[in-house]
C-alpha cells in the first residue's frame, strides 16, 4: 500500500469524523464546556451532537457531567487525558500523512 | 464546514484554529475578563475615593450604601459573567499552572496587610479609648479581616484582585468614618486615595476594551448560528 494512503487509513476514526473533531477541538481549549456552547459553535442539532458525545464518551475521550442550575438541567463536558492525547496524535499523524502526500 | 484537510467535507485547519480562538476568547469571560464589571468596579472605586478625599458628609444610610459597594460589585460581576458574557452556556477557562501559586501569594499578602493594619487600629484604640471610636474601629477591622477570604473566594483574577481590594479598603474607611483621619497616618490614606484614582481609570479602560472584544465575539457567534 502507498505510504501516504496508509497514513490516512490509519487515522483514529473516532477523532477523524468532522463533528467529533470539532467537539474535541473546542473541549481542548477549556477546562469545561457546556452543551449549549457546543451546540452553538458546531451548528449541530441536539440529537446529532448527543450521539457524537456518546461515541466520544464510550471511547473515553470525554467525561459528561449532568447537573441542575436552579431548576434547569444542564450538561457539562470535559476532555479527558486520553482524549487530549488522541487529538494531539491525530493531528500529528494527519500532518505527517499530508507531508508525505506533498 | 469548509474545504479540506484530506477530504472536502473535513473542517479545514484554518477553521479549527478559528474555533480554538473563539473558544478561548469566550472562556476568558469565565475568569480573567468581566468587561462592564471592571468598568463598574472602576467607577465605584473613583466615587468612593472622591467622597473620602473631599470629606463629603454622608449620613448613616449613605455610608452603608457605599460600604456595601464591594459586595454589590462582586454580585454584579458574577451575574454579568453567568448571564451576559457567557450567554451561550458556560465555558471554563483552563487553569494555568501559576494561578494557584499567585492566588496563595495574593491571599497571604492581603492577610498580612490586614492583620498589621488591624493591629495598628487596636493599638490606637487602646491608647485613646472611646466608645464611638471603638464602634468605627470594629467595623473597620471586620472589613479588613474579611479581605483575605474575599480575595481567596471571589477575587481570583489579577484585575479583580486590584479592584476588589481597593473597594474593600475604601469601604472600610467609608463605613468607619476613617479612624485614621487627623492622625499622622492620614497621609497614608491620602496616598491610597491617589492610587485608587489611577486604579479606577485603568479598570474603566480595561473593562471597556474587554467589552468591545466581547461585542465582536458575540457578532461572530451570531453569524455562526445564522450560518447553521
Amino acid at each position: 500500500m502507498r505510504a501516504d494512503l496508509e497514513g490516512f487509513l490509519s487515522l483514529d476514526r473516532v477523532v477523524h469524523e468532522p463533528a467529533r473533531l470539532v467537539i474535541l477541538t473546542v473541549l481542548a481549549q477549556a477546562e469545561e464546556v457546556e452543551f449549549r456552547f457546543l451546540e452553538r459553535v458546531s451548528g449541530l442539532t441536539k440529537g446529532n451532537l448527543s450521539s457524537h458525545i456518546s461515541r466520544l464518551e464510550e471511547a473515553g475521550y470525554l467525561a459528561v457531567k449532568k447537573f441542575f442550575r436552579g431548576k434547569l438541567p444542564a450538561t457539562s463536558l470535559k476532555i479527558t487525558r486520553s482524549g487530549r492525547s488522541a487529538l494531539k496524535g491525530y493531528r500529528e499523524q494527519l500532518n505527517r500523512a499530508l507531508q508525505r502526500r506533498g | 464546514m469548509g474545504d479540506a484537510i484530506g477530504e472536502h467535507f473535513q473542517p479545514s485547519l484554518k477553521e479549527l484554529s478559528e474555533l480554538e480562538k473563539l473558544t478561548r476568547a469566550y472562556g476568558k469571560f469565565s475568569r480573567d475578563a468581566v468587561g462592564l464589571g471592571h468598568v463598574l468596579g472602576g467607577g465605584l472605586v473613583f466615587l468612593s475615593a472622591y467622597l473620602l478625599g473631599h470629606h463629603v458628609h454622608l449620613g448613616v444610610f449613605g455610608r452603608l450604601l457605599l460600604g456595601a459597594g464591594p459586595f454589590a460589585w462582586i454580585l454584579g460581576k458574577e451575574w454579568l459573567r453567568g448571564h451576559y458574557y457567557q450567554f451561550s452556556g458556560r465555558v471554563q477557562q483552563p487553569k494555568r499552572v501559576w494561578e494557584d501559586v499567585l492566588l496563595a501569594m495574593l491571599t497571604g499578602v492581603t492577610e498580612s496587610i490586614s492583620l498589621t493594619t488591624t493591629g495598628f487600629v487596636v493599638h490606637g484604640l487602646l491608647q485613646d479609648f472611646s466608645w464611638r471610636l471603638a464602634l468605627s474601629s470594629l467595623v473597620y477591622a471586620a472589613l479588613l479581616l474579611a479581605m483575605p477570604f474575599m480575595v481567596w473566594r471571589y477575587l481570583r483574577a489579577p484585575y479583580e484582585f486590584v479592584v476588589g481590594v481597593a473597594l474593600l479598603a475604601l469601604a472600610a474607611l467609608l463605613l468607619s468614618g476613617s479612624p485614621l483621619a487627623g492622625t499622622p497616618r492620614a497621609a497614608v490614606v491620602l496616598g491610597f486615595l491617589q492610587v485608587s484614582n489611577v486604579v479606577a481609570l485603568v479598570m474603566v479602560l480595561v473593562g471597556f476594551v474587554e467589552h468591545m472584544e466581547f461585542l465582536k465575539l458575540r457578532r461572530k457567534m451570531r453569524a455562526l448560528k445564522e450560518a447553521a
